[in-house]
């Protein structure tokens, strides 16, 4: 009995801080129309801060508090409106996902830098009021378990009543009602917004400053992820309602705490209660209502047009020459680094088929590279073909599986169902299955007659030629019958079903093509690491992904490459120069937050640059042009 | 349902008492109508009679909370709109849904590509597209983005991929707002022609001068239902439809004396 | 064919002509994306009248009102209240300088109670909660009873009073009313009216939209005809009345 009452507290002490974080997500959600995934950052930097002030530099922890919770936190968030999310509204939800992806990564960055994680092990933060405690019943529960309590139950009753007697709390309900009529009434939209965004700040702030006592040594990547699973209690909300939010949370935080006190240990599930909260999150997602088909959006995008058959040839044996000749100049790790970026590439391109092309997203792309790398392995020995149709065989059909539940939903809330797959495969899966204790698992080179891929440069060559292969084939994917149908979906699905096609059908279709290319991926990326451990195909390591294809232009190939080589370039930055270990991580973050304003990405800025350069010199096709409503035949 | 004295074919489209509700508001209430092989059907109404939300229902996108449509006889209840659309019919929307970022051909083709993918009967997309290009004039624009042409051109193009789906049932859903005088002629010419080929027309224009001009039969829509129909003079001589465009009441147009009770 | 559409030949409120006149529309061109919808609209509404527009719908009634409230920025042309140049001014903006729009269908935030839609009265009217209740509540007692309630589940009738309430206590320089019968039972709509009436003797300009002509008639001073986003008659009420409905149906009698 005192058992079951020790865990239902700590149950509800973690439900609590679930309630606190998850509100604050939910309220910036519904003012702006953004689900903030740096949320958890904000969280872990507060807490950071405030072990900085009080632990190092003896603030007190009142004035502390104060300066976190109340100024720091807030105005940041006010800044972050400012800065980031203003361009952001309207735009596509894929990029939304990536910006707010871009904080989260550019403030682990930094972080990483300000506290070296070397030094995590002696950084502790002392509970609130530590040493004394309360005797309930049988159980001695510390005070500030009672501390986190009192102020969830008191941050839940102020926000109920800040909602309903501040001006500026109906004003935030009233945009959520109808945001055109609260600007017709004079409320000022983008004001709200930032309040709602310094709200929502101030609330992952205080959560991380709850948290991080009951966690030990501080650790970066341990807090972000915590607060993460906030977004599972959101979801439960659907994202407007406190209430069911708060409800969620105290589910979520007693399911766990349950999980890991009942279940037998050693156990399947006992091992994997750390996906508990994913798989609810999944099923919620699931279990939602389906909604309407979307009506078409003007997608904005600067579109390259795709090269023809011959062009597209003629680049890929150019490619595949110069790779050649990089194999012959290049040796050692950095022949390494350049067959890990195009083998990279191939996972980036299956993005750009899914998320560029099919304008669906998907967060959990590095888990179909991860199952592919899995059927290497086990299928692969001596690099047999066998191996590799079975990666792709294998990703594709997950992808299939994945797709039957998610091609229900759309935007957002398909964009959380892959994460939540991906997450929950992170600890059921990739944790228990790549060697005891994440020890690796080894996966043997692909071998083809002709090519000595046993060796670096014929590895690399091979990597190069796959490469250019389905470059090329995804290029005249989309000049032909299929493209067509894939930018019919993506520019109306609503045109498309009325026009006789099955959506749901052409959606999971080209989900699973696009894991089986993944998979094909994952069976070459495990070939040129030899060794590949759960850690290589992380959600984390996904999310990173879908924000560098965005990057480099998200429906172009040669961006694809760039960006690829860029992200295999980051380990051997690391290597060579130690003090860059998270500068990048920062500049990606940076440059992931440049989206909001420049969409197209690093492909758009180049396809603008070939159209002013050809504008400048060519002229002499006859070009039609408008002048208002009629349409003039012109000659350049 | 009466017997009518004119040329028609037989019913295409048979919506029978369908109420649609969207949280306490009523959109639609106990709509019947029907359209006929051979000719083009209108459908008027006022602002936010319901003209959309019907042919939503019609084509699967919405689900009526009553009522029930039937194509050629089969009941489409339950039916998702691609299987409502392999059955034969086809349509556009009021606010565009072309394919943006495609040109006016690949629009076109695409729309016959996806007839292709599911009937049997299907000719070449290729074929298909350039004799649809000719017939509703865009030729010259052919190879333009659709984003960069004016709204008038786009929906002929929504228009022309409808036709390449080869549809018995052909729902246009303003086709004419953006056209100038000459072009809504054409048009209308057009719709006239494809009644004349066998195929069933249900037009909603606000341009009441072409549905009256080309229509074998009228319906008006008001506030969700349906309060009038019959051929165009008919329509045109009924006190309620003036009084639901113009807001007199129905019994007295000319005096202005005072309301009554309980209006439409 | 000219679509100059000048009502400027009767004077303002007793002897007090006012430099600039309330409103001024020239050239106005607008689009929601590629769709133009409004191709040079020309208005002009004298400080202190009621200008009816009028037209069929599609005819671009609702977007020049979205134009002129700042929710759609137009393509060309300009837009003059009170003889200032607002092109590009945010909609919250124009609303706390004393342009009250009364949006079509339902004005009125469904989710929050009768009181709290009247707080939101406080971001462009110059009085208090206290003040702006008992004055809404003076005009129409059925709000007053139904305080606590949610709006979204009062009559139609009730919620237009209710957005119609926001008019009244805004004390606005320019009224823009977007087809506030639609909808509606007689009885209810020729109140709603009457407060309109009411208003305009007190000095409000407004400019209202209708579909069905026959209410705002009675109140307007002068009428304009919207069709196919331009501005194709303007006259006295009376005037108007035969030219709509030829407009409207085609040619008939």
């Amino acid at each position: 009995m005192s058992e079951f009452l020790t865990y239902t507290i700590i149950g509800l002490v973690t439900g609590c801080i679930y309630a606190l974080t998850a509100s604050g997500l939910v309220v910036t959600y519904m003012t702006t129309g953004i689900l903030n995934f740096g949320h958890g950052a904000v969280s872990m930097v507060a807490a950071f801060a405030y072990w900085q002030l009080t632990v190092e530099w003896h603030v007190p922890v009142l004035v502390a508090l104060v300066l976190v919770v109340l100024i720091g936190a807030p105005v940041f968030g006010a800044l972050l409106e400012r800065l980031l999310m203003r361009p952001l509204q309207g735009k596509p939800v894929e990029l939304q996902v990536v910006v707010t992806v871009g904080l989260l990564i550019f403030l682990l960055g930094l972080a990483n830098l300000a506290w070296s994680p070397a030094a995590s092990a002696t950084r502790t933060l002392p509970r609130f009021f530590s040493g004394h405690s309360l005797k309930l019943a049988s159980v001695f529960v510390d005070y500030h378990s009672i501390v986190v309590v009192a102020v969830a139950v008191a941050v839940a009753v102020g926000l109920r009543f800040f909602f309903s007697v501040s001006r500026t709390g109906v004003a935030m309900r009233a945009v959520v009602d109808n945001p055109d009529l609260a600007a017709m009434v004079g409320a000022r939209p983008y004001r709200i917004a930032q309040f709602s965004w310094a709200l929502g700040a101030a609330l992952a702030a205080l959560g991380g400053v709850l948290l991080a006592p009951l966690q030990g040594a501080l650790n970066i990547d341990l807090l972000t992820l915590t607060v993460i699973l906030a977004i599972v209690p959101a979801v439960i909300g659907r994202l407007r309602s406190l209430p069911l939010t708060v409800a969620g949370g105290l589910v979520i935080g007693l399911a766990v705490t349950y999980a890991v006190g009942y279940l037998p240990p050693n156990s399947f599930v006992a091992k994997a209660q750390t996906a508990i909260p994913m798989v609810i999150l999944f099923l919620a997602l699931v279990l939602l209502r389906q909604e309407r088909l979307r009506s078409g959006r003007v997608s904005g995008m600067t579109l390259a047009r795709a090269p023809s058959l011959a062009r597209s040839l003629q680049a890929g044996v150019l490619f595949i020459a110069a790779s050649v000749l990089v194999s012959e100049l290049l040796s050692g790790v950095n022949l390494a680094t350049a067959t890990r970026g195009v083998v990279l590439g191939i996972a980036f391109l299956s993005l750009v088929l899914l998320t560029g092309y099919a304008g669906q997203v998907s967060l959990g792309q590095m888990t179909f590279v991860g199952t592919g790398a899995y059927a290497m392995a086990h299928l692969g020995h001596h690099g047999s073909l066998v191996g590799a149709l079975a990666a792709m065989a294998v990703s594709g059909v997950l992808g299939a599986v994945v797709a039957v539940f998610a091609v229900r939903l759309r935007g957002l809330y398909l964009a959380l169902s892959t994460l939540a797959f991906a997450y929950a495969m992170d600890y059921i899966f990739f944790d228990q299955h790549f060697g005891p204790y994440g020890s690796g698992l080894a996966v043997d080179r692909l071998h083809v007659p002709g090519l000595d891929t046993t060796s670096d440069k014929g590895f690399f060559v091979l990597g190069a030629v796959i490469f250019a292969v389905a470059s090329i084939g995804l290029l005249a994917l989309r000049r032909g019958r299929y493209g067509r149908r894939l930018a019919a979906l993506n520019d109306s699905p609503q045109a498309c079903a009325t026009l006789g096609v099955n959506i749901a059908y052409t959606k999971l279709a080209v989900f699973s093509a696009s894991a089986a290319l993944a998979g094909l991926a994952g069976a070459l990326y495990g070939g040129q690491q030899h060794l590949v451990t759960s850690a290589d195909f992380q959600t984390f390591n996904s999310l990173v992904l879908l924000l560098l294809v965005l990057m480099g232009g998200k429906n172009l190939v040669s961006g694809a490459l760039a960006t690829a080589v860029l992200y295999a370039l980051f380990p051997v930055l690391q290597q060579h120069v130690p003090s860059l270990s998270n500068v990048q991580y920062v500049l990606v973050g940076l440059g992931a937050l440049t989206l909001g304003r420049y969409p197209d990405g690093l492909g758009g800025h180049m396809t603008r640059l070939r159209e002013l350069i050809a504008d400048r010199t060519g002229g002499q096709t006859a070009s039609l042009t408008l002048e208002g409503d009629r349409l003039v035949g012109a000659d350049g | 349902m009466r017997a009518e004295g004119n040329p028609q074919g037989g019913v295409v489209l048979a919506v029978a008492e369908v109420s649609v509700s969207f949280g306490g508001i009523r959109a639609l209430h106990q709509v019947s109508l029907e359209a006929r092989a051979g000719g083009v059907t209108g459908l008027i109404g006022p602002n936010g009679a319901g003209k959309t939300t019907l042919f939503n229902v019609i084509t699967g996108l919405e689900k009526p909370t009553q009522g029930r449509v039937g194509l050629g006889g089969t009941d489409l209840s339950g039916m998702p709109p691609h299987r409502r659309a392999r059955l034969g019919m086809a349509r556009t929307f009021q606010r565009l849904e072309v394919f943006g970022s495609l040109s006016v051909r690949d629009n076109i083709l695409t729309g016959a590509e996806f007839h292709r993918s599911w009937s049997r009967h299907a000719d070449d997309p290729g074929s298909v597209t350039e004799e649809i290009l000719d017939r509703i004039g865009l030729r010259a624009v052919a190879d333009l983005r659709v984003d960069a042409i004016p709204t008038g051109m786009a929906r002929l193009v929504e228009l022309g991929r409808a036709l390449a789906t080869r549809p018995r049932l052909l729902l246009l859903d303003e086709p004419g707002s953006g056209l100038d005088e000459n072009e809504s002629e054409e048009l209308g010419r057009l719709l006239v022609d494809l009644g004349e080929a066998g195929m069933a027309v249900l037009l909603v224009e606000h341009d009441v001068d072409l549905v009256m001009r080309i229509s074998e039969r009228v319906f008006v829509l008001d506030f969700g239902r349906i309060i009038a129909s019959g051929s165009s003079s008919e329509v045109q001589a009924n006190p309620d439809v003036r009084a639901a465009y113009l807001g007199t009441q129905p019994a007295d147009v000319d005096d202005p004396s005072g309301p009554g009770g309980g209006g439409a | 064919m000219t679509t100059t559409a000048s009502i400027r030949t009767r004077t303002g409120p007793a002897g007090n002509i006012p430099p600039a006149p309330a409103l001024e529309l020239i050239e106005l061109r607008a689009a929601y994306g590629r769709i133009e919808v409004l191709h040079g609209v020309n208005l002009t509404v004298p400080t202190g009248t009621v200008v009816a527009l009028l037209g069929p719908n599609g005819a671009g009634k609702t977007t020049t009102l979205n134009v002129i409230g700042g929710a759609l920025e137009p393509r060309s042309g300009c837009v003059h209240v009170a003889g200032v140049h607002v092109n590009g001014a945010s909609p919250d903006g124009l609303a706390r300088a004393g342009v009250c729009r009364i949006p079509e269908g339902r004005g009125i935030f469904p989710n929050l109670t009768v009181a709290e839609n009247l707080r939101m009265c406080t971001y462009s009217a110059a009085l208090s909660v206290a003040e702006i209740e008992e004055q809404s509540f003076a005009r129409f007692p059925r709000l007053g009873e139904r305080r606590g309630q949610l709006a979204g589940t009062m009559s139609g009738g009730e919620q237009q009073m209710l957005a119609m309430a926001r008019a009244l206590v805004s004390r606005p320089g320019l009224l823009l009313l977007d087809e506030i019968s639609m909808g509606l039972a007689p009885l209810i709509v020729s109140e709603l009216y009457s407060l309109v009436g009411a208003m305009a003797q007190d000095g409000v300009t407004v400019l209202l939209t209708e579909q069905f002509a026959e209410m705002a008639m009675e109140i307007c001073d002068f009428a304009a005809v919207m069709i196919h986003g331009r501005i194709m008659h303007v006259g006295q009420p009376q005037d108007v009345a035969g030219y709509m409905s030829e407009a409207y149906l085609g040619g008939v009698e």
